[in-house]
């Protein structure tokens, strides 16, 4: 054993011996005196490149080969080779000239990297071989980036290999302490966790939002928030560390990948909030092509991994180029939406290149420039949800508007409906008015024909002939006056009571009953409504019992008269009867008669019956009238 | 002519004359109605004026005991000297003359103070024991007229008015109490005026109700003043309902 560790030792002081000889132009770090800031290596590399990815370490530390890297590199920011399908070896010469042994951190800043062998020569420590396409158990430090434990022991030195094959080499490689990496770590990590609560909280809301109103632009943000968020946790590694640990093919692709869907998911968010499709056409159709293709490109991986590597970050600017352009228009057509996303890309563009500045190291790193991408993320992610909140108050505000429209519209056209109703109502009224009043004109014509005219005709012609005494002219017009008033009762409306119609008839020819000396017996009884007694109904009834009561006047000689009521059945029986001489009723009729012929024909135009049943002693009139009138 | 100017001069002894005002444009009416009175040995006819001016000016002299009033006069309407008689001559009866006798006439004249009417076609005899019965504290009443008051009359009727009103000052409640107090028909007055609207005579309800004829028109009498003091009543509260009157 402790043979096998003297060889050992020798083994090592062989190539360190070696190695201080070919590397006598390496620049040295000290390592044992270090402020709690992180050293940047990238001056203290000496690098290889290997076009054919085909030296192996052996290679690599053979003089010939150990020549051909290049030292004392200039301080220019991070070592960035951008696209590259070459290995890179890089070679560190750490020296420790204290009296204790030191533990110091590499930390390669880019977890991307697909490959990376770390050599530490001359020790017992094992080859690593890790980077993003192995599983994240291959690393020896777990930490979303690489990070590779050295020890040096006192008085000692140490020349570490590392080699990165990958298809975008930039490696931002520092050097900690373990306490100061440890701080920076925890600070980190809290920083990191903080961006993504922003993004949950976000996702979260709007998915909230996009079930709650039930619009899919909503599903949109989400997309590219999500895809966004898993970029940003890709690129700082974390998604190796927590999300896909073993997925080495994936996190291989995902970088490129997730950001063709963020273009994808917020280029078409972006197209419905602006609405090219009304506002630039022909824009939009290639907006359109445009989304398609972000969505698609990631299966050019599968046909040729480097061009989908190359073409990748010049398709997202693009993306990028022509919708900041579109914004632009739209902002200065003054859509709203377009202010943010103007100011989104704003923020995109300074989070750029607030990175691009890092990433050339000539600043400070601040908290700003570190954690720009996360920062610019954030604030446009709010930025958006700023877009779809104004949009969502924009949509709401047009819908009460809209509403309001409608209700005035509909207002006025309720009104102008309104007065069209009313004035053909008016019009209607006016048609039925005139139909009435020329029904009633009608009517009073006929009966003025048929009673006061002919009265009034007779009496001219006796007088004209000289065959009428004084006595007789007064007694036609008497009769005449009599059918003028009964005439005017009839225009009150006696609301379906007969009774109050047959008293109207008896107070009227009260006083020539009286005059002619006739006892008028009045024996009425309950009689139901009849609904029927229009004026024009009242006229037919008063002049049909008139006549009755003529007859028994003036032809019977009646001395008496009964006036009764009764109900049969469906009918009101009014019965006049008188104690005068009878009459023949065929006779009646066919000399002349012409009062019983109006009471037939008004009776008849009523709906009733008459009918009369004569004796010597006395005549008995009936008129029969319907409860209910059969039109 | 001689027998006719002897006849007043005895019933002077047992009578006093009842005084007669007309107001009529009609001159053939004039006529008829002087001769009419001439022949009744109890009337005197004090002034005949031809028009509404005249019947004014006419009702500054010595009140009348019966003013027969036609509502078409050529400078105005009757129903102006009707009000003016209530005011001038209290203890006058005032009666409309009509050809007609129909309602709307003569409802419009008792609401403005008349307590009967008259009908023009009627005979002379007819006539003076229309106005005899007047000056004795009867009026006539037509089964129409009788209905419509009736009507105006249904306790449903003020209340359902009242009602209508939703803001009710204390003095419009007041009047509304006062209203179903003073013009409210009581049972036997309601009773009279259904039995005319069922064709019944004064005499006839006298032997229905077992009253004398002469309640029988004394209650038609106390109606028409009923549905005077009611209309009037009615046209204040109108008035104020509307806001024409201060309160």
């Amino acid at each position: 054993m402790k043979k096998i560790t003297l060889l050992t030792h020798f083994f090592v002081y062989w190539v360190l011996l070696h190695a201080s000889c070919s590397m006598a132009a390496d620049k040295r770090l000290e390592i044992s005196e270090m402020s709690q800031m992180p050293i940047n290596l990238s001056q203290y590399f000496s690098i290889l490149e290997d076009p054919s990815q085909q030296l192996s370490f052996a290679d690599v530390q053979t003089e010939a080969t150990a020549r051909r890297f290049k030292t004392n590199l200039p301080d220019s920011g991070d070592v960035n080779y951008g696209h590259t399908d070459s290995a890179y070896w890089f070679r560190l010469h750490l020296v420790n000239t204290s009296d204790t042994k030191v533990l110091r951190l590499v930390e390669i800043g880019s977890p991307w990297l697909n490959n990376l062998d770390f050599y530490q020569p001359g020790t017992s420590n094992p080859p690593i071989a890790t980077g993003s396409s192995k599983p994240f158990s291959s690393r020896p430090y777990k930490n979303r980036n690489f990070v590779f434990p050295v020890t040096l022991a006192a008085h000692s030195d140490q020349v570490v290999f590392l080699r990165i094959q990958s298809s975008n080499v930039r490696v931002p490689a520092k050097l900690w302490t373990s306490e100061s990496f440890r701080v920076y770590e925890r600070n980190n990590y809290l920083t990191q966790g903080s961006y993504f609560g922003i993004v949950l909280a976000m996702v979260l809301f709007n998915l909230f939002l996009c079930v709650t109103l039930r619009e899919n632009v909503y599903l949109l943000y989400i997309g590219g928030a999500t895809c966004i968020a898993l970029l940003a946790a890709e690129q700082h590694g974390l998604a190796e560390e927590f999300l896909w640990p073993d997925a080495t093919l994936w996190s291989t692709v995902a970088l490129p990948t997730l950001g063709f869907f963020t273009a994808a998911f917020y280029t078409q968010f972006m197209r419905r909030m602006l609405n090219t499709a009304q506002v630039l056409p022909k824009v939009d159709i290639l907006i359109k092509w445009y989304v398609v293709i972000a969505l698609l490109f990631p299966l050019t991986f599968a046909i040729s991994a480097p061009f989908f590597f190359k073409i990748g970050i010049p398709v997202t600017f693009m993306g990028v180029a022509l919708m900041s352009a579109v914004s632009i228009y739209c902002a200065i057509k003054r859509q709203r939406s377009a202010y943010y996303f103007v100011l989104a890309f704003v923020i995109l563009g300074l989070s750029s290149v607030a990175t691009l500045v890092q990433f050339s190291g000539r600043m400070e790193n601040s908290f700003f420039t570190e954690y720009a991408v996360q920062i610019g993320s954030a604030v446009e992610m709010l930025l958006l949800a700023f877009a779809l909140a104004d949009r969502f108050n924009c949509i709401r505000r047009k819908a009460i508007d809209d509403v309001r429209e409608v209700n005035a519209s509909l207002e006025h056209r309720l009104l102008a409906r309104e007065a069209e109703l009313s004035a053909t109502h008016l019009r209607l009224r006016e048609v039925e008015q005139r139909a009435l009043l020329s029904r009633e004109r009608q009517r009073m014509t006929q009966d003025m024909h048929d009673g006061l005219g002919s009265s009034l005709v007779t009496a001219l012609r006796a007088v004209e002939g000289g065959q009428l005494d004084e006595n007789a002219v007064t007694n036609i017009l008497r009769d005449c006056i009599d059918d003028l008033k009964l005439a005017i009762d009839s225009m009150e409306v006696v609301d379906a009571d007969l009774l109050l119609l047959l008293a109207t008839l008896r107070f009227r020819l009260a006083p020539r009953l009286e005059s002619a000396g006739i006892k008028l017996h009045w024996e009425i009884g309950y009689v139901p409504e009849l609904n029927w007694l229009t004026p024009g109904n009242s006229l037919h009834i008063l002049r049909i019992l008139q006549e009755a009561f003529t007859n028994a006047v003036k032809h019977a000689s009646a001395t008496e008269i009964h006036v009764s009521t009764a109900v049969e059945s469906d009918n009101v029986l009014v019965t006049i009867s008188n104690n005068g001489k009878g009459f023949d009723l065929e006779k009646a009729l066919a000399s002349g008669g012409k009062g019983l012929r109006n009471q037939f024909r008004r009776a008849e135009a009523i709906g009733g019956t008459v009918h009369w049943q004569s004796s010597l002693s006395g005549t008995y009139f009936n008129l029969l009238l319907p409860v209910v009138q059969k039109v | 002519m001689s027998e006719l100017l002897d006849l007043p001069l005895i019933q002077v002894v047992d009578l006093p004359f009842i005084h007669v005002v007309l107001v009529e444009d009609d001159i053939a009416f004039q006529k008829a109605f002087r001769a009419a009175i001439s022949l009744a040995p109890d009337m005197h006819l004090v002034t005949v004026a031809s028009n509404r001016a005249q019947a004014l000016q006419a009702l500054e002299g010595a009140p009348a005991d019966i003013l027969v009033v036609d509502l078409g006069l050529p400078d105005g309407s009757g129903i102006d000297v009707i009000r003016a008689a209530q005011i001038a001559w209290p203890s006058c009866s005032i009666m409309v003359s009509t050809t007609f006798g129909d309602e709307m006439h003569v409802i419009g004249s008792i609401e403005a103070g008349a307590s009967g009417y008259l009908l023009k076609d009627s005979s002379p005899k007819a006539l003076t024991d229309e106005i005899r019965c007047l000056h004795g504290g009867g009026s006539p009443i037509s089964p129409l007229i009788a209905r419509h008051i009736l009507m105006r009359f249904r306790p449903d009727n003020s209340a359902a008015a009242s009602a209508n009103q939703p803001i009710q000052s204390q003095a419009q409640i007041d009047l509304a109490a006062e209203q179903t107090t003073i013009t409210s028909l009581s049972v036997r007055e309601r009773q009279v005026l259904d039995l005319i609207t069922k064709g019944f005579t004064y005499e006839e309800i006298a032997n229905l109700m077992a009253i004398s004829r002469n309640t029988v028109m004394t209650f038609v009498r106390r109606i028409y003043s009923k549905l005077e003091v009611k209309s009037k009543a009615e046209a204040i509260y109108e008035a104020r309902v509307q806001g024409l009157l201060g309160k």
